[in-house]
């Protein structure tokens, strides 16, 4: 079962093109969502809330095919949150939340309040008046309060401290013991993924290079270091993203092994951390 | 190691070590008392380091897991579960923490965990029940003596290749272990 079904979607934005994207996320995990400032990451998170609308393409977000037509349903069942809130500046947290009663079916107002509470974001100060940090932790309340299945996560974690990005991942852990909840997490600190992501979907200039188990990704493919003139051409085959420095090589590869029998310990294999899986897979596009 | 239900751990939490203890007695009222609020199944966690000891359903398995080494996150939570259940520190018939409770007190993913438990499930060391959790199975004694030995036998062979390297002696190495041994006790 998956929450978001994305088939051959296509969207032009003046230079900038998503091309003919396939996209499944899981129902019940975690997915990461990785990529550099302008890959596209946001622009494809307004095509799952509604906000953009493709030229091509299906997207079914929750089981529906028709995001107009099921609306309200929808952003009912969706918590979002973005890195800028668009909450009315003059309220308070506390009025807000008689504005959102209205519009949440669900809406759990002890919930809120202990979240309130739990970020020790002032209840009765204006929305305009809060740090942007408490703002990012208001949104977080309001989307947590209303029994939302996705919640969808767009760079929640980059205006926050460190130790409440720690916490913020405790919390999403802490709900996704239901196993009705799906998490759509896009960042570019990727550390935070490391821990918790089920999957990781890196996306670059409008396209998906790789959408696969966070697990399966780290054990398949790994970082080789070697000394120069090792390689020769059918070794050189073998790797992904090779750059060289003065001693010798880096480069990522899924045939880790192989080089391993044959060049024995004169190669060093290491885990990969998703920064560096970027980073390989980044130069390799450029090399082509 | 005495089996405690969590409701009664107070004060008569399993010694560990001394100076754990003292840090547990300290702080056991607050952990103790903290309800997931998902009403499930209470989960009580104590974080220490990064020596996990965690009750679910009265069962106490201890596991570490370890970010900074090669082997894979899921494999040493397969093998701290198989060790748990060689230790008897988990019985047969009893049942392990649920996958997600799991991945949330390790703060690994879900996958990490299902795959640990797809594969000892696969190896028999546990069965799942649709609905109701994973389960300890029988052991079969001779069976999991075979597994350790095979394993033992594994471990021999990189370890006479390390010594090899300083043309260490079989004789050398044994001492060494019984040096080793000693200094444990």
């Amino acid at each position: 079962m998956n929450a978001i079904d994305v088939k051959g979607l296509h969207k032009q934005i003046g230079n900038f093109e998503i091309k003919d994207l396939d996209i499944e996320i899981p129902k019940g995990y975690i997915t990461g969502m990785v990529g550099d400032n302008g890959a596209g990451k946001s622009t494809l998170i307004n095509h799952f809330t509604g906000l953009l609308k493709a030229d091509r393409g299906d997207v079914k977000i929750l089981g529906s095919d028709d995001i107009e037509r099921d609306r309200e349903n929808l952003l009912n069942r969706i918590g979002m949150v973005f890195a800028e809130d668009n909450f009315p500046e003059h309220l308070s947290p506390a009025k807000l939340e008689k504005l959102l009663t209205v519009y949440f079916e669900a809406w759990d107002s002890a919930v809120y309040h202990k979240y309130l509470d739990d970020f020790k974001v002032p209840e009765n100060t204006r929305i305009k008046k809060l740090s942007t940090g408490e703002k990012v932790k208001l949104s977080l309340a309001v989307a947590l309060s209303h029994n939302a299945e996705l919640l969808i996560l767009d760079e929640p974690t980059s205006n926050l401290a460190p130790t409440f990005r720690m916490e913020l991942l405790d919390i999403l852990q802490e709900l996704m013991i239901n196993e009705e909840i799906t998490i759509l997490f896009s960042t570019h600190i990727t550390s935070d993924l490391e821990r918790i992501a089920d999957y990781i979907m890196m996306i670059d200039d409008g396209e998906i290079l790789f959408n696969m188990e966070k697990e399966a990704l780290l054990d398949t493919y790994k970082k080789v270091k070697g000394p120069k003139g090792m390689l020769d051409d059918e070794t050189n085959e073998l790797l992904i993203g090779k750059r060289d420095n003065s001693l010798g090589f880096e480069a990522m590869s899924n045939s880790w092994d192989t080089l391993q029998e044959l060049f024995g310990d004169k190669v060093i294999v290491e885990k990969l951390s998703v920064d560096e899986v970027m980073y390989f897979i980044k130069n390799n596009r450029r090399d082509v | 190691m005495s089996r405690v239900h969590p409701e009664s751990a107070h004060g008569s939490w399993p010694v560990m070590t001394g100076q754990l203890f003292v840090f547990i007695n300290r702080t056991y009222t607050s952990l103790f008392t903290k309800e997931s609020h998902l009403g499930l199944t209470p989960v009580y966690i104590l974080y220490i380091l990064s020596i996990h000891t965690i009750y679910g359903r009265g069962v106490p398995v201890n596991i570490q897991i370890s970010n900074n080494t090669d082997t894979p996150i899921y494999e040493q939570l397969k093998n701290e579960i198989i060790r748990a259940i060689m230790t008897s520190e988990v019985q047969p018939g009893e049942a392990l923490m649920s996958m997600r409770a799991l991945a949330k007190e390790l703060k690994i993913s879900i996958i990490t965990t299902k795959r640990a438990y797809q594969d000892l499930e696969q190896e028999g060391y546990v069965y799942s029940v649709v609905g109701k959790g994973t389960f300890v199975s029988e052991q079969n004694a001779n069976i999991q003596r075979e597994r350790v030995l095979l394993e033992i036998e594994k471990n021999i062979e990189e370890l006479l290749k390390t010594a090899h390297q300083i043309d260490l002696s079989a004789e050398e190495l044994i001492d060494m272990i019984h040096v080793i041994e000693e200094d444990k006790k």
